[in-house]
């Protein structure tokens, strides 16, 4: 029971992640590789306003929100947009190009050394029938679910939403219709590094943060959104889900050292049965 | 299209920064880095360098070696094998630096050491026993002690405390860790534990309560973490969260300023006692370490202390010798003797390791305090081991 608790914790912050990058995928059909290092800069930005300025979680959290909202529009519009039209390679350079850019940056301000947020922030621990569970990792449990009914919410109700969801689908056929595809796009890009920065947050309030704290996290929601059925929304949470579990229940029952290995051969048999992912109903097709 | 190659060359820039080549003074006596300087060990390289630089400003200052100022030409081997044999090559065949210390983690030092580039590296904290390539030429030459050392001083000193039963929560990819658990189980057994579980992870793992939860099935009262401190704090951190009682044990990656943040809590951060190459205690260190806060506004981490140690042997040889030429200086460093450091007293025996002793720490209610020291090396070959009682210690030393 306790292990079934760990795992859907891990599994919350796959899914956190996973959720921005399968949001840009759907829309653009490119992989963010910077997404998961903009969740870094959340933590960051989590992290000096809890430290420095001794805000509380919704504030940082909001604060953290915004700056990657912004930081993801300003990449959007000065590195991908230029790159638009531009078929393979060349997107995916820069995209990685950003991502070292991010992390240097963060070092140069920040340094290298591992930074912890304060212990009251989010602090506590609910022991229920003998298992243990801190609030940060309520918190980031409820946050996953919580932002995915949003973000479908978002995607199905509003005209916003709609309007991304005709993007995805067909982006000429959007623009005739008078969508404002970059606008679109850009809206896309905001969400999806909003998304990312309350991840950032919920992650640093349970663990650490280090400037390359982004790369394991975001290899395994990568993962996860991939084995979810990229460009699904609820795919995303359910890959991210099945990922922590997996991972937990290998390490748990089975043998530490070789648990990621594992786990990602059950991922790649998963694949190979169901290439459209958990919740795709064919290669390339799901839609968002 | 024109973008994407500004892109690349982007990519290209920052890969390359920190290479960027300093010209050699002539007079001055070149002495080379091979650090972590960014990457994923960029914290242990920067402590290193700190560490190194303030001992050259202290040497320069107080007018050089023989009138010769010691001129640092540092290259980054961003924490990649390949490019920590690829900065030895460059600083011992292209830049001709005397010699060069560094790098820091044993896997980069083994790939420095086996690069062929013939001139004295001088290794800080490397501390796997093998780092030389078999049948070559041994040009290493290290200041800290090796894992079996401190593995056997840890496996002896828990038994020592009362311990019986440990649990080992081992990094699976580091030969570092799994060196130091070895012999620490080698040790430990042989003395009368037993050891109820041993489980890995991969660094970079931040949750450990998978791991955690399964050991708590086990009934035991010691639990050695033999990995860095990130990990290490956060396994504290969470071995409490879910009411795990034992007495923590470590090695000396555990020793960081930043430890009691990362645990979090000042009532996890009790009974737990970690190897360690210097004692706060002596007074060589305190001068130190007044030193180094003054410097860097910060307490120094064992880290700076032997990166400052390496340039002081550096300096120690070139002055025996008095000559900046690396035969000699590999030479002079061959004969080094009850050397002072901050880290305490070095001879450098045969294979070129240095011969200390190993000092344990202990954390109780938040406060560190040097516990013991052991003179492992004697001892091991003696099989009993002479424990130095250090300011008011609680546990007899009897075997």
């Amino acid at each position: 029971m306790q292990q079934l608790i760990n795992g859907l914790s891990i599994g919350s912050v796959y899914a956190l992640v996973a959720l921005g990058y399968s949001l840009v995928f759907g829309v653009l059909r490119m992989i963010n590789f910077a997404h998961c290092d903009i969740m870094m800069l959340g933590a960051y930005a989590g992290y000096f306003c809890a430290s420095y300025l001794q805000l509380g979680f919704i504030l940082s959290t909001l604060w953290a929100v915004l700056f990657c909202s912004a930081v993801g529009i300003v990449i959007e519009r000065w590195a991908y947009r230029p790159l638009r039209g531009i078929r393979g390679m060349p997107i995916m350079v820069v995209a990685i190009g950003l991502s070292l850019l991010l992390e240097y940056i963060v070092m140069f301000f920040f340094g290298a050394d591992v930074r912890v947020y304060p212990p009251d922030f989010l602090g506590g621990i609910l022991v229920i029938g003998g298992i243990s569970l801190p609030v940060s990792r309520l918190v980031a449990l409820v946050l996953a679910l919580f932002l995915m009914g949003g973000l479908q919410f978002i995607l199905h109700k509003t005209r916003q939403g709609r309007a991304m969801r005709a993007v995805a689908d067909d982006s000429i056929a959007a623009r005739l219709c008078g969508v404002d595809e970059k606008k679109i796009i850009s809206l896309a890009f905001a969400i999806g590094s909003a998304l990312a920065g309350v991840a950032g947050v919920a992650y640093g309030s349970m663990y650490l943060i280090s400037p390359l704290m982004g790369t394991t996290p975001g290899l395994k929601a990568f993962a996860a959104a991939v084995v979810g059925g990229i460009g699904s929304i609820p795919g995303a949470l359910l890959g991210g889900f099945a990922l922590g579990l997996v991972e937990t229940f290998v390490g748990a029952v089975w043998n530490t050292a070789f648990k990621d290995m594992i786990a990602f051969i059950i991922l790649i048999v998963v694949i190979l049965f169901k290439p459209g992912g958990l919740a795709g109903s064919k290669v390339g097709k799901t839609r968002l | 299209m024109k973008k994407a190659i500004v892109g690349m060359a982007l990519l290209c820039f920052l890969s390359l920064t920190g290479s960027g080549c300093q010209k050699k003074d002539s007079d001055a006596i070149a002495l080379g880095f091979n650090l972590e300087l960014t990457g994923k060990l960029a914290q242990y390289g920067q402590n290193c360098m700190d560490g190194a630089t303030l001992a050259v400003q202290q040497i320069n200052a107080s007018g050089g070696l023989d009138g010769h100022l010691i001129q640092m030409i540092a290259l980054d081997n961003r924490s990649e094998n390949a490019d920590a044999a690829l900065a030895a090559l460059k600083l011992g065949e292209d830049l001709g630096v005397s010699a060069i210390i560094g790098p820091t983690n044993s896997n980069l030092s083994r790939s420095a050491l086996s690069s062929g580039a013939q001139i004295p590296m001088i290794i800080p904290s490397a501390t796997a026993d093998e780092l030389v390539p078999e049948n070559a030429v041994n040009n290493m030459f290290r200041v800290c002690y090796t894992d079996s050392v401190q593995g056997w001083a840890m496996g002896y000193y828990a038994w020592a405390l009362g311990l019986q039963r440990a649990a080992i929560i081992t990094e699976g990819s580091s030969d570092y860790s799994r060196g130091i658990s070895e012999a620490f189980t080698g040790k430990f057994c042989e003395l009368g534990g037993e050891i109820v579980e041993q489980v890995f992870y991969t660094t970079g793992e931040c949750d450990f309560y998978s791991l955690l939860t399964r050991l708590a099935k086990q009934d035991f009262d010691a639990l050695f973490i033999p990995g860095y401190y990130a990990e290490a704090g956060l396994i504290i951190r969470q071995m409490n969260e879910l009411g795990i009682q034992a007495t923590v044990l470590s090695g000396d990656a555990f020793d960081s300023p930043a430890l009691e943040e990362i645990v979090g809590r000042q009532e996890y951060l009790s009974n737990i006692y970690f190897t360690n190459h210097y004692a706060p205690g002596n007074s060589t260190a305190q001068e130190f370490i007044d030193a180094f806060t003054e410097a860097y506004g910060r307490e120094p981490s064992a880290y700076a202390a032997l990166g400052y140690d390496s340039v002081m042997l550096f300096a120690d040889a070139y002055l025996r010798m008095g000559s900046g030429d690396p035969i000699r200086i590999h030479n002079s460093l061959e004969q080094t003797e009850d050397f002072v450091g901050v880290t305490g007293l070095i001879t450098i025996d045969e294979d070129h390791n240095a011969q200390k002793d190993v000092q344990l720490i202990q954390i109780q209610e938040g406060r560190r305090s040097a516990a013991l020291s052991v003179h492992a090396i004697a001892a091991m070959n003696s099989a009993q081991a002479t424990m130095e009682m250090q300011g008011g210690n609680r546990h007899a030393a009897t075997d």
